[in-house]
């Protein structure tokens, strides 16, 4: 009975000890690797990253879009329906689209990084995604500025800040220059047209009404409290727009059109000032946001000649 | 049920009529004055003689005037069709839909706004959607003798949930952006368009129809046993039934998708009011499910101008509470 007594304590003491070894081990690491990074994502949450993710997934179209042009593509395994830019972003896996996420598919490609959109992806489908221990980057970029700040912030955390920061220049620097060309006169009263049936627009949150001020025109639908409200056909009459933009599908088609033809009533339908905006482009808040825009200011800019002579 | 007619309700019977159809013209009228474009009344009767500013004309003649004409006919006719299908499968629940007809038309009309064929199509393949659904009914209980009205009730309702599945599949592979489209199309609204010749046509003929055979319409309420031994051709008269409902209904949803409720509860209503007997009931019945879909269309434009809503969203709320009430009412009075 003596001899058993400091063979029972024996396995308690052992494990205190690699306790501590642990808990050293971990302080040292602290502050031994310095590349331990963190960044707070728009949920909130921290993300802590010991080594740049090389196995990421991207939740939304414009997430692959930056991933490519900050020159990280190369570590996206898997991402979602509609991702098809630039050519490459085609041939990798599909993990879901806007209303179904493939749990187990993301689960299989074991990535270490997942890139989630608040707008589009569902809150609770990104929990799912974080009680697996996923580590989940929420983004939720608004405007013109956000995309390059989420390029700037995508670049820290992938390791690649140099060539994110030229991303986020470039961007910067073509909405400058757009800014910059905009006629200082009146601002020209645009009806933008997201979909025909019902009609529906975009309110003065959305980046396409920051797109369109920053073009030298003013949404005649900016007050409204929806992001996108359906509006009545009567309701466009009476603000009497003087452009219209509407979408461009990517077969050029812009079917939208025809039906205004027949409202000449209409100050943009009388002057044949309706134009399309490849709709592609202005769905995604990545990089070519500023083709977008450069559309959006070409078309303001065609219409003013024909106002302002 | 016809033999119980109480004095309230044969003097219903003579002034209701009357009611509805002054209900319609007002509904009309101030859907042609009432939207976000402000008119006042002499620029307003200038417009209606077209002879007003253009917007105003404009607006009156060509936005207001064929979508309230479209609210009138899909309300007219989705009444009847409910009226109609309520005798044929004796079933208080049976609306013009739960035979899938709107259902087959809403699968036809998804597939085209996938494949990004113009909006000009969607009436067209909702009609054909429609009378697809009603082909495929007739194919799945054709056979020897007479329909019972459960089978055709259960095949109509296998057959609704099988388009409904169809649907649930075609919006969960379709693009983010042409959902709310979609939903909206689903959901029930009115097309700007007018109701044009054979819609209107399609309605007033099943009208006619209905009004002429209401006595056989009665008979056939009361069962098919009741209605063979009076020597009624029940089988005909049910594939008549039937065909009339599918037609009306294919006609409305081509015009306004699958607006919901007028339908089932309007033909209910007008039997709480004026009792069952079809040659009464039907024309009322017509006139109710009008004047509602005018006013909800009218409503579904202004109440959050200029946001817009699906006119199938305020069917909903202003028959509801007016149908409940209706309910009660007559269960305390069938009580005291």
């Amino acid at each position: 009975m003596i001899a058993r007594t400091p063979f029972r304590w024996f396995p308690l003491r052992s494990l205190i000890a690699t306790g501590l070894l642990v808990l050293l081990f971990g302080f040292l690491s602290r502050y031994a690797f310095a590349t331990t990074l963190e960044q707070v994502d728009d949920r909130g949450s921290v993300i802590s990253l010991s080594a740049p993710p090389v196995r990421v997934v991207s939740l939304a179209p414009h997430l692959t879009e930056i991933l490519f042009d900050i020159g990280a593509g190369q570590r996206l395994v898997g991402v979602m329906a509609f991702s098809d830019f630039p050519e490459q972003a085609k041939a990798l896996p599909r993990v879901g689209n806007h209303s179904h996420i493939n749990f187990e598919q993301i689960l299989s490609l074991q990535p270490d990084l997942i890139l989630g959109w608040r707008g589009g992806n569902r809150e609770s489908d990104l929990k799912v995604l974080r009680d697996f221990g996923l580590k989940v980057f929420e983004t939720d970029p608004r405007t013109l500025e956000d995309v390059a700040a989420l390029m700037r912030r995508l670049g820290m955390i992938l390791g690649v800040p140099e060539a994110a920061e030229d991303s986020a220049r470039h961007f910067e620097e073509a909405v400058m220059r757009l800014r910059k060309a905009r006629s200082n006169r009146r601002p020209l009263r645009v009806f933008y047209q997201v979909w025909d049936q019902p009609i529906y627009t975009l309110n003065g949150d959305h980046v396409v009404n920051q797109m369109i001020e920053g073009c030298g025109g003013t949404n005649v639908f900016s007050a409204l409290d929806a992001l996108s409200p359906v509006v009545s056909m009567e309701a466009v009459l009476e603000t009497n727009p003087e452009v219209i933009l509407g979408p461009r599908e990517s077969d050029q088609s812009a079917s939208w059109m025809t039906r205004w033809e027949s409202w000449p009533q209409v100050k943009a339908v009388a002057n044949k000032q309706m134009h399309s905006i490849p709709a592609d482009l202005v769905a995604r808040m990545g990089p070519r946001l500023v083709d977008a825009m450069a559309a959006i200011c070409g078309s303001l800019s065609i219409a003013r000649s024909q106002y302002d002579g | 049920m016809l033999q119980a007619v109480s004095r309230k309700e044969s003097a219903r019977r003579l002034w209701l009529p009357v009611v509805l159809l002054l209900l319609c013209a007002v509904a009309l009228a101030a859907s042609l004055k009432i939207g976000s474009v402000v008119i006042g009344w002499s620029e307003f009767f200038a417009a209606l003689m077209g002879k007003g500013s253009p917007m105003a004309t404009a607006v009156v003649l060509d936005l207001r005037l064929p979508r309230a004409l479209s609210a009138l006919v899909v309300g007219g006719g989705l009444a009847l069709a409910g009226a109609l299908m309520q005798v044929l499968l004796r079933n208080p629940l049976a609306d013009p839909y739960v035979l899938g007809t709107s259902g087959g038309a809403a699968v036809m009309v998804l597939l085209v706004l996938i494949l990004g064929m113009p909006y000009s199509v969607v009436p067209v393949a909702a009609g054909a959607g429609a009378l697809l659904s009603m082909g495929l009914l007739l194919l799945l209980v054709r056979g020897p003798g007479d329909w019972s009205s459960s089978r055709l009730l259960l095949t109509g309702i296998v057959l609704a949930s099988g388009w409904g599945a169809l649907i649930s599949f075609l919006l969960s592979i379709s693009e983010a952006r042409q959902i709310q489209g979609m939903l909206f199309w689903l959901m029930g609204d009115l097309q700007p368009q007018a109701p044009g010749w054979w819609r209107s046509g399609v309605v007033f003929l099943a009208l006619l129809l209905s009004f002429i055979f209401s006595r056989d319409l009665n008979l056939l309420a009361q069962g098919d046993l009741r209605a063979r031994s009076l020597g009624l051709p029940t089988k005909g008269l049910r594939l008549a039934v039937l065909l009339a409902a599918s037609v009306l209904t294919a006609a409305a949803v081509t015009l306004a998708g699958p607006i919901g409720f007028i339908g089932l509860v309007v033909p209910h209503m007008m039997r709480l009011l004026v009792g069952s007997d079809h040659r009464i009931l039907i024309p009322c019945s017509v006139l109710a499910g009008g004047a509602l879909l005018v006013f909800a269309e009218l409503l579904a434009r202004v109440l959050f101008a200029p946001q817009q809503l699906p006119a199938g969203v305020i069917t909903a709320f202003v028959g509801i509470p007016i149908f409940l009430l209706l309910l009660q009412r007559s269960v305390r009075q069938s009580h005291s």
